[in-house]
């Protein structure tokens, strides 16, 4: 992600997803391997996709499920690392404003 | 920890237990869905079935087509590239699309994209495609259209092109590299990263089905072809050549990993690998999948391809065993494809020239 600057992420091109068992699972567009969200991974997955920025995904996890905000910072922080890592998600240029 | 990307459910745990215990799942299928295609490519390796015409004994219906990626799911399948023919001449195809994207199975096309109209692009996004191949075979009306043989079909394809890439849909051109257009390959790449797609140049042209030897006529010469290489910076890298190993060489995943499906149901290694493996209107997929002509696929080991094995060309190969049915070569399913014997050696020279030159 290169820093603490990115404020929202969107799904990568090609990264797309399907809700199988109740479980969302990411295809990557890189290598054409799955993987699937644990946790609330699947409900961080949602928000991106609803444009939310990463400080109001962090909010909401907390009121849903009861997390304290520092567990929840370093956890979503980390898991948003690792997504942009695996090419399943890229940060928002600054100039858009809207997700596609 | 409050998230995750590691299986710890379900799906994913599932696929990763069968794998475990040896099992071999179809994780990739390509589903070849009509042989009907609107344009006429000179080098199509279906032109005997294709050109407008559907299939003889007729293509699978809407209901069979879907019995079979319900199938596919269960098997273990997460991804299928639709093909033709031209998938989209099919008229039920989106009702097909629908069914794969709610079953939770991810797809692809492959495509000439001239049928790719604004509301067919909204759709595609909406379905969530995960990526769009389409075929390409020059950077100008003249040379693609000299190929396809339909006037107009470049303006169409590159609409398309624009139309997906506008949605944030991922593409890329396949080439397949001919006489006519080895000359072509950077402008056609050009193109490309104008209009934010990637290419793939494929300069192994397979013969149409049953014509062993018709693609002899427009295959690219030894000169152009070690250009190609040398323009293309195909020559690996020597140090990943002394560490790969020669079942990356001489094994493919098809059988194993992959398989295709033609539009009459046949199963098939893969769509240049048309070796008859079941009939899906007659057999259940799994049926097909643990039977003995896949069994026979599977249990071939480097031992059993002796002569390529023991060549000295062997790590600049990517043996096809498609190749090698399609020319229909004397030495049969274990002996080697003159086809990619001949793109090895152009391979090797150039990189032993090039050492040569290093050496100077």
């Amino acid at each position: 992600m290169g820093g603490s600057n990115i404020i929202k992420v969107r799904p990568c091109e090609g990264a797309v997803w399907r809700v199988i068992d109740d479980e969302v699972v990411v295809l990557s567009p890189e290598d054409v391997s799955i993987h699937a969200l644990t946790g609330c991974g699947d409900r961080v997955w949602s928000l991106i996709l609803q444009g939310t920025t990463i400080p109001e995904i962090i909010q909401t996890i907390c009121a849903e499920y009861e997390v304290e905000t520092a567990m929840a910072t370093k956890d979503i922080t980390e898991f948003i690392h690792k997504l942009t890592a695996m090419k399943l998600v890229e940060p928002v240029p600054a100039c858009e404003g809207v997700l596609s | 920890m409050v998230t995750g990307t590691r299986a710890t459910r379900n799906y994913a745990v599932r696929q990763a237990e069968r794998r475990r215990a040896g099992e071999a799942i179809p994780g990739v299928v390509t589903m070849e869905v009509t042989y009907r295609c609107n344009l006429k490519c000179l080098h199509c390796y279906l032109g005997p079935y294709t050109y407008g015409k559907e299939a003889p004994g007729g293509e699978l219906s809407t209901s069979e087509v879907t019995g079979i990626l319900d199938q596919l799911f269960k098997a273990g399948t997460f991804m299928v590239d639709f093909t033709g023919g031209e998938v989209l001449c099919r008229p039920d195809i989106f009702e097909i699309f629908e069914y794969t994207r709610k079953i939770g199975l991810f797809f692809g096309i492959k495509t000439n994209a001239t049928l790719i109209t604004e509301p067919v692009a909204d759709r595609l996004k909406e379905l969530g495609i995960a990526g769009v191949h389409v075929s390409l075979y020059g950077a100008t009306p003249a040379s693609h259209e000299f190929v396809t043989r339909v006037a107009g079909s470049y303006e169409k394809t590159i609409r398309a092109v624009k139309l997906l890439r506008e949605r944030r849909i991922r593409a890329r051109f396949n080439t397949t590299i001919m006489k006519c257009n080895v000359k072509e390959h950077q402008k056609i790449e050009d193109l490309g990263k104008t209009l934010g797609v990637k290419n793939n140049f494929d300069p192994f042209l397979l013969s149409k089905v049953d014509q062993p030897g018709s693609a002899a006529d427009i295959r690219i010469n030894d000169e152009d072809l070690k250009n190609l290489i040398i323009e293309r910076e195909w020559v690996p890298d020597d140090e990943l050549v002394a560490k790969s190993r020669l079942e990356s060489h001489l094994l493919c995943v098809a059988g194993k990993r992959r398989c295709a499906i033609s539009p009459l149901g046949e199963v098939f290694p893969c769509t240049s690998w048309r070796i008859f493996l079941g009939d899906l209107r007659r057999q259940s997929f799994t049926d097909i999948w643990q039977g003995e002509a896949v069994r026979r696929i599977r249990s071939i080991t480097v031992e059993d391809l002796p002569t390529c094995a023991r060549c000295e060309m062997v790590k600049y190969c990517a043996r096809c065993p498609g190749m090698i049915q399609m020319e229909n070569e004397n030495g049969g399913i274990s002996g080697p494809s003159s086809v990619n014997c001949r793109i090895a050696r152009a391979i090797k020279e150039v990189r032993d020239a090039n050492g040569k030159e290093n050496l100077c």
